[in-house]
């Protein structure tokens, strides 16, 4: 099977997600992105990174379990709202490995919403803002901050 | 993916009703306007030092001597537009305050909780690698004056104009409001943004977790200045505001981003914007007119106010103050505002309400 599913760790505070996340969250991703089609590529190389408005790419090569290679594109949010978290063009690199959690288009295209994505090292991407890069946000402790 | 477009415009909608509504319940409404106010803004007190950049040093000349404007210019502290009723009589909070304001911002588990009910955690995606969460301000509200931070009443003709809840005042639709049971209704009536019709004026950071009103940038002349507006899914826009003393167009020619005209007053700008195709929060266009004053505060920080003057629709002018920064060159950059996914929006959006329509009659 191409994509492998997965199931998306159960956080606490689900509850405290839901009371508060943005009122338009709950229809976006939704409509855009299937619930029923997580990804979840261990493998994963970056071929190319745009940023562009109104949302970020990242490409990448994803090798599948029957050895062929498939390349996807991951969105991301808008490139000021990167630059504000401390990502910069010169954050990913072509070659980057990444490990990405997310889901497929609802079209069937090799496209998914970047839910986590991750170095081979266990840091988030983009999850955790890289400490004195972004001096405009909020520091999150144990996150952004050691 | 049209949806991404719906929800939000709803909890703009929403928040404008809101505004309305309280706009409306509030008395006294029919006193004669005052004329606009001599604002003499006040810096936050003690402003932070900015990170990786050089102290700021006098504010800059262009090579003909005006005062160099000339930059992209970034929102680097959330701050509401109008002051909350926890703040009243507050117009700024002190550091302690800030500091414990940030801790509860950064302790919420919403910018990046996974589920694993899978249709909640692909809903649930808003997280980090789509927004960003800025630092909060000692500003309590952008609206300097009236001093209690809040927009001011609306007047009997208003009032009836803009009904009960009632909000636009421009063209149907035209601002991204309407009503929203029928906003869906046909192309006319969508909301601008799915349209593609670039950044509605007067272009303020009013939801900062995402990059909507927060990046502009200046290129200046003699004779003239120009303000590209980044906004990641409307469509950019770019005004131009004429400096060599030209007459405002006739008042039958009207546009979105209005027609804008300036003179140095000393060290700043003052800009006088009309002809408006539609209002902002209510203002009637034909008499809508924004006075707008651009300061370079010194080489790192920009300085916007601008008073909304309305006679039909407030009871008096009000004035809000935008402070802008220069960041570090990596997040200097200004990109192009690509209109939304594929522009694909507006057909996705109508398809989207006809479906539901039938979905209902079933």
């Amino acid at each position: 099977m191409r994509i492998k599913l997965t199931v998306g760790a159960a956080l606490a505070g689900i509850a405290v997600l839901l009371s508060q996340a943005p009122l338009w969250a709950h229809h976006a991703f939704a409509a855009e992105f299937d619930e029923k089609k997580p990804v979840n590529f261990k493998d994963a190389t970056v071929t190319r990174v745009q940023l562009i408005n109104p949302h970020s790419w990242i490409y990448v090569d994803v090798k599948m379990p029957d050895g062929t290679v498939e390349n996807w594109a991951i969105e991301a949010g808008s490139p000021n709202i990167l630059l504000r978290r401390g990502i910069t063009k010169d954050t990913l690199k072509v070659g980057q490995k990444l490990i990405v959690d997310g889901y497929q288009s609802k079209d069937g295209s090799h496209r998914a919403n970047g839910r986590d994505l991750t170095l081979p090292d266990g840091t988030k991407l983009f999850l955790g803002s890289s400490g004195d890069g972004a001096p405009y946000e909020v520091q999150r402790p144990g996150i952004d901050t050691k | 993916m049209r949806h991404r477009y719906i929800a939000p415009l709803g909890a703009l909608a929403l928040m404008l009703a809101l505004i309305s509504l309280a706009a409306v319940s509030m008395t006294g409404q029919a006193q004669a306007p005052k004329p606009a106010p001599a604002t003499t803004p006040k810096a936050a007190p003690a402003a932070t030092a900015k990170p990786g950049l050089p102290k700021p040093g006098p504010a800059p000349k262009t090579a003909w001597g005006d005062p160099d404007l000339q930059g992209t210019w970034f929102i680097m502290e959330n701050v509401p537009l109008e002051r909350s009723a926890a703040n009243a009589n507050k117009q700024f909070l002190t550091e302690d305050e800030v500091a414990a304001l940030d801790k509860q911002k950064a302790a919420d588990p919403g910018r990046n909780a996974r589920s694993g009910n899978t249709e909640q955690d692909v809903s649930g995606a808003y997280n980090a690698v789509f927004n960003s969460v800025l630092k909060t301000s000692k500003r309590t509200s952008m609206i300097i004056d009236p001093p209690d931070g809040k927009i001011p009443p609306l007047t009997a003709e208003a009032q009836a104009r803009l009904g009960r809840g009632g909000r636009g005042g421009g063209i149907p639709g035209g601002g991204g409001r309407g009503n929203a049971a029928t906003i869906n209704d046909n192309p006319e009536t969508v909301a601008q943004s799915p349209r593609c019709l670039g950044v509605q004026m007067p272009f303020l950071a009013t939801n900062p977790l995402f990059a909507q009103g927060t990046v502009m940038q200046i290129v200046q002349g003699p004779k003239s200045m120009s303000i590209y507006m980044e906004d990641d899914h409307a469509g950019g826009g770019n005004r131009v505001i004429f400096m060599d003393n030209r007459p405002h167009m006739p008042s039958t020619v009207k546009s979105v981003l209005g027609d804008s005209r300036g003179k140095w007053e000393g060290n700043t700008l003052v800009v006088e914007t009309t002809n408006f195709a539609q209002g902002f929060r209510g203002a009637n266009p034909d008499t809508y007119r924004m006075i707008e004053k651009f300061t370079r505060v010194d080489s790192n920080d920009l300085r916007r106010e601008i008073t909304f003057i309305d006679e039909k629709t407030w009871t008096r002018p009000w004035t809000i103050m935008i402070e802008m920064g220069k960041t570090d060159d990596k997040r200097h950059m200004i990109f192009d505002s690509a209109c939304h996914e594929g522009n694909y929006g507006l057909t996705g959006i109508l398809v989207g309400a006809r479906r539901e329509e039938q979905a209902q009659k079933k």
